[in-house]
């Protein structure tokens, strides 16, 4: 079969083929001149070079350092997640605090909406620190998540009267839980490849 | 690290590392080369398919990427200079090792007149000692191209080895 080669090259190029697998195994090089032999010696050195030693070890420690990325990719997501969530939040207080408290049938408090949410924006920054960096995943769970959790304990009863206050809140719960149980399950597995 | 996947990598390391050996002029180079395919492998390795081919063809696929990758990021020149500056390690015969390590400095340096399919079809059947199916299957056409690439690429090398 030449697949629409011309059928001279083809042949030509299926005996170099042989050659090459002759030469490679250390035989002669049926049907090619010595000047083709000589280039085929040359460039099969690369098939006996073996790999340093070092490498073993350099490429094993570079598969341990991505698959420590990726046990710690869940848990950054969810991380990123409760932060947008409590950014929301902090942006709607600062914007729309009006809207927010006529929802919630409260009194309009600009002073405590200002301060909350410029709290609920640095804390929402905290916790993206720990979805971008591997390191503070740790700081992101531990700022970000009894917030989370509480806050929709506390809002959840809002879904009835205030839904997108409600909706919100059950996400920041939600997010707060998967970054906590995607957290042990990254240290867990962390711990385990550091015992073995 | 999946328990499979180092098995993998501990079989394959010697074919990739040809590879790309055989693809990088510098030795230093070559490894960290090496290092990423298998970074990235292992990342891809939940979607690894052994319906679309073995994985040696699956792993010096991503090899070829992640050199392509790199000689992306030099320019033309700079690749001469280095082919020039190339050192080949390991083998069993010292005379004529040291002799065909000397040709083979030669021969990298005209490997710029080849096309970078050529290129990738050398590396994977003299460096790699992939088969000229498995060539195919690499570099996704049929055993018949594979082997007309190489005749091509050593065709090349010849006439410009001449021409010197």
């Amino acid at each position: 079969m030449t697949d629409g080669f011309d059928s001279s090259e083809a042949g030509a190029a299926l005996q170099l083929d042989r050659a090459i697998e002759s030469v490679a195994s250390g035989g002669e090089a049926p049907g090619v001149d010595a000047q083709t032999r000589a280039l085929i010696q040359a460039l099969l050195v690369t098939r006996r070079t073996d790999p340093a030693p070092a490498l073993r070890e350099g490429v094993r420690a570079a598969l341990r350092a991505a698959a420590h990325e990726r046990v710690w990719l869940p848990a950054r997501l969810a991380a990123a997640v409760l932060a947008l969530a409590f950014v929301g939040q902090g942006v709607g207080s600062l914007l729309f605090g009006r809207w927010v408290a006529t929802n919630l049938h409260i009194v309009f408090d600009p002073h405590l909406l200002f301060e909350s949410g410029v709290a609920l924006l640095a804390l929402g920054g905290v916790v993206m620190a720990g979805a971008l960096t591997r390191r503070l995943v740790g700081v992101a769970l531990a700022a970000g998540a009894p917030v989370g959790l509480a806050f929709a304990v506390h809002g959840l009863p809002e879904l009835a009267e205030f839904p997108a206050g409600g909706a919100l809140h059950l996400s920041q719960g939600v997010a707060a839980l998967a970054l906590a149980l995607l957290w042990v399950r990254a240290r867990r597995y962390v711990s385990r490849r550091a015992a073995k | 690290m999946p328990q499979d996947f180092e098995e993998i990598y501990a079989v394959h390391l010697e074919h990739v590392w040809r590879f790309v050996r055989a693809r990088v002029p510098g030795q230093a180079d070559a490894e960290d080369l090496t290092s990423e395919s298998f970074a990235r492998a292992l990342g891809a390795w939940r979607g690894y398919d052994s319906r679309r081919g073995s994985v040696r063809v699956w792993l010096l696929g991503i090899a070829r990427h992640v050199v392509a990758d790199w000689w992306r990021q030099r320019t033309a020149e700079s690749r001469l200079e280095d082919a020039s500056d190339a050192v080949v390690h390991g083998g069993s015969e010292p005379e004529a090792e040291a002799l065909a390590a000397l040709t083979m400095q030669e021969v990298r340096g005209h490997l710029a007149n080849l096309t970078d399919r050529e290129r990738d079809a050398v590396a994977l059947r003299f460096g790699a000692g992939l088969k000229a199916a498995e060539v195919g299957a690499a570099l996704g056409v049929s055993e018949t191209a594979a082997r007309m690439l190489v005749y091509r690429a050593v065709s090349k090398l010849r006439s410009v080895v001449n021409h010197d």
